[in-house]
C-alpha cells in the first residue's frame, strides 16, 4: 500500500468528525472517496496532507506515519494536495504559481512542457494573473501546480466543483491520463458517478464512516449506493 | 512661491521617505500574518539606539565618514533582524493558530515592553545622535536648499526600496512571501515552509527599519526610548493609506504624508503638522477603507 489509514480519528474541538476509520490507497490506483456534503471526506484529506492533527490513528505513507508530520514536509516526501476549491494564488502570475507548485525542486523547462502539453491553455496565459482565469483553467492550474512536485500521490478535493459538464469530463480524463503516467491518485468527490466511473476502486463515507467499499464497478451497481448518491429512486 | 512650493517637496520626499521605509514594515507583517506589529515602531527606535552606540565605538576606527555612515546602517539593520526574530520566535509564533487579537495584544505587550526596557537601559532623557556626515548644501540660491542629508535619506531609500521590489517580484522567495500572504495554507501544500517565510518577511521588515532609524537620526539627531511611538503611529497611518498589505502603497503612502506634512507646516500651521496624518487616516478609513491600492478579498461561496 502506498497510503494506509489506520483506525484514523479526527475532531473539531469536541465534535468527532471522523471516528476511527481505515481505508487504503495501492499504488497505481485511482481511489474515489464519495459521500453527501458534510460527512468528512475534505476532513479526511486535510488529516492526510497534515492540515489538521488527528485524534487517533496513524497515516502510513511510502511506510511512513505522517499522522504528526508538517504539511510541507510531507510534500516533500512525495504526496501532493490538491485542496478544495482549487487553492490557487490568485494574486500570482500562471507561470508563478507553477514555480510555488515546484517549489521543493527546481522548475525546469521540461516540466513546463509537459504542464502546457497536458494544458496547452495554461502556456497561451502563463504571463496572466491566475485569478483572471475561468473555474476550468484555475483547476488546471491547480493540478499541474501539484504535479510539478512529483508526488507519488496525488490527493484531489473535488475538482469538479464548479464546473460545466464538459469541462469536468475533460478533466476527469486528464485525471486518468495523470495516473496512467504512473501517479496515485485519491480523489474526493461529490460527483459519485463521474468519481466512479474513472475510479479503480471506491469508499462510500456517512457522517465520519465509511459504510462501503468495493470495486467502483460493484458500487455503481449497488443498489444502496444508487438510491443514495447516484440520484437513483 | 515656486521655490517654497519646491522646498517643500525636497522636506517632504526626505520625511516621506524615512515614513515608507518604517511602514513597509507593516505592511509586508500584515501582508502575510494579517496582524499590526505594534513592536515595529519600537524595533526602530532600537535601531535609532543601536547606530547610536555603534557609532561612537567605530568612529575611533574609521575615520571615513561615508564608510562609517554605511557600516553604521548596516550594523543598525544587522540588529534590528535579530530583534525582529526575536520577538517573532518568542512571542508571535506560539500564536500562530490562535485568534488574531491574542497576536494583536501580545504585539502591543511587545512594544510597551521594549518602550520601558529601553528607558531603563538608555534612560529616558534625549541623546544626541551623532552627525556622521557633516550637512553641506548641494544646491543654493532662490531660496532652495537641498542638503547632502536629506539627498542621502532620498537615495538609500528610494535604492532600498528598488532591491525590496525586485526580491518581491522576481525571487523564488520573494514570491513566495506573496504566495504565503495570500494563502498560508495552500502555501504549506506546496511544500513552502511557511515558518521560514515569516522569518524572511520579519527581517527585511526589520532591517528597513534599522535603516530608516539611521536616514531619521540624521536628519532630527535627538533621539529618546519613546521615539518610535510617533513614527510608528505615522508610518501605520501611511500603510493604512496606501492599503495594508500592499508593497507598493506602503511606499506611496509613506511619502504622500511626507508631502502632505511638509505642505500643512507650511501653508497652513506648525500645530497642525501631527493632525494631517490623523486626519488623513481618517479620512481614508470613511471613503477608502481598502486604502489606496489595497483590495478587499471576497469569499467565495
Amino acid at each position: 500500500m502506498i497510503l494506509s489509514i489506520k483506525n484514523l480519528s479526527v475532531n473539531y474541538g469536541l465534535i468527532p468528525a471522523i471516528r476511527n476509520l481505515s481505508m487504503d490507497v495501492a499504488p497505481g490506483e485511482i481511489v474515489a472517496l464519495i459521500g453527501a456534503n458534510g460527512a468528512g471526506k475534505t476532513t479526511i484529506l486535510r488529516a492526510i496532507s497534515g492540515l489538521i492533527k488527528p485524534a487517533a490513528g496513524n497515516v502510513i505513507f511510502d511506510g511512513q506515519d505522517i499522522a504528526h508530520v508538517k504539511p510541507h514536509l510531507i510534500v516533500r516526501s512525495g504526496m501532493s494536495h490538491v485542496p478544495e476549491r482549487r487553492g490557487i494564488f490568485a494574486n500570482l502570475t500562471v507561470y508563478e504559481n507553477l514555480l510555488m507548485g515546484a517549489y521543493t525542486r527546481k522548475l525546469l523547462t521540461g516540466d513546463l512542457e509537459e504542464v502546457y502539453s497536458l494544458f496547452p491553455r495554461l502556456a497561451e496565459r502563463k504571463k496572466q494573473v491566475a485569478g483572471t482565469l475561468s473555474g476550468g483553467e484555475q483547476q488546471m492550474l491547480a493540478i499541474s501546480r501539484a504535479l510539478l512536485s512529483r508526488p507519488k500521490l496525488i490527493l484531489l478535493d473535488e475538482p469538479s466543483l464548479g464546473l460545466a459538464p464538459q469541462i469536468t469530463k475533460s478533466i476527469f480524463e486528464t485525471i486518468q491520463r495523470i495516473n496512467k503516467s504512473g501517479t496515485t491518485v485519491l480523489l474526493v468527490e461529490q460527483n459519485a458517478q463521474a468519481a466512479l466511473k474513472v475510479s479503480h476502486r471506491g469508499y462510500v463515507l456517512e457522517v465520519g464512516e465509511i459504510t462501503h467499499s468495493d470495486s467502483s464497478q460493484a458500487l455503481l451497481t449497488n443498489d444502496a449506493v444508487r438510491k443514495a448518491y447516484l440520484g437513483e429512486h | 512661491m515656486l521655490q517654497a512650493f519646491l522646498q517643500n517637496i525636497i522636506n517632504g520626499m526626505a520625511q516621506g521617505s524615512v515614513y515608507a521605509l518604517v511602514a513597509l514594515g507593516y505592511t509586508m507583517v500584515y501582508g502575510v500574518l494579517q496582524f499590526i506589529n505594534f513592536a515595529h515602531s519600537d524595533i526602530f527606535m532600537l535601531g535609532a539606539f543601536g547606530g547610536f552606540f555603534l557609532a561612537k565605538w567605530l568612529s575611533p576606527f574609521i575615520s571615513n565618514p561615508l564608510i562609517l555612515l554605511m557600516a553604521v546602517v548596516i550594523g543598525s539593520m544587522a540588529f534590528c533582524v535579530a530583534v525582529g526574530l526575536t520577538i517573532e520566535r518568542i512571542a508571535y509564533r506560539p500564536l500562530r493558530t490562535a485568534p488574531r487579537l491574542n497576536v494583536l495584544i501580545t504585539a502591543i505587550g511587545v512594544s510597551l515592553f521594549l518602550e520601558n526596557f529601553g528607558q531603563i537601559i538608555f534612560g529616558a532623557d534625549p541623546q544626541v545622535f551623532p552627525s556622521l556626515i557633516s550637512t553641506h548644501s548641494l544646491l543654493e540660491g532662490e531660496g532652495l536648499v537641498l542638503n547632502n542629508i536629506q539627498l542621502t535619506v532620498v537615495v538609500v531609500s528610494v535604492l532600498l526600496m528598488l532591491i525590496l521590489h525586485w526580491i518581491v517580484r522576481h525571487t523564488k522567495l520573494g514570491i513566495a512571501m506573496r504566495a504565503v500572504s495570500f494563502d498560508i495554507e495552500v502555501a504549506n501544500l506546496m511544500g513552502i515552509p511557511t515558518d521560514t517565510i515569516i522569518l524572511f518577511t520579519f527581517t527585511i521588515g526589520s532591517s528597513l527599519a534599522g535603516a530608516a532609524s539611521i536616514l531619521y537620526g540624521l536628519s532630527y539627531p535627538k533621539i529618546e526610548p519613546l521615539l518610535g511611538m510617533m513614527i510608528g503611529l505615522k508610518a501605520f497611518v501611511a500603510a493604512v493609506f496606501g492599503g495594508i498589505g500592499s508593497i507598493m502603497g506602503a511606499a506611496v503612502g509613506g511619502i504622500v504624508l511626507g508631502l502632505a506634512e511638509s505642505f500643512t507646516v507650511y501653508y497652513v500651521s506648525s500645530t497642525f503638522r501631527d493632525a494631517i496624518a490623523f486626519g488623513i487616516l481618517i479620512l481614508i478609513l470613511l471613503f477608502r477603507p481598502a486604502g489606496l491600492f489595497g483590495t478587499f478579498r471576497r469569499e467565495k461561496v
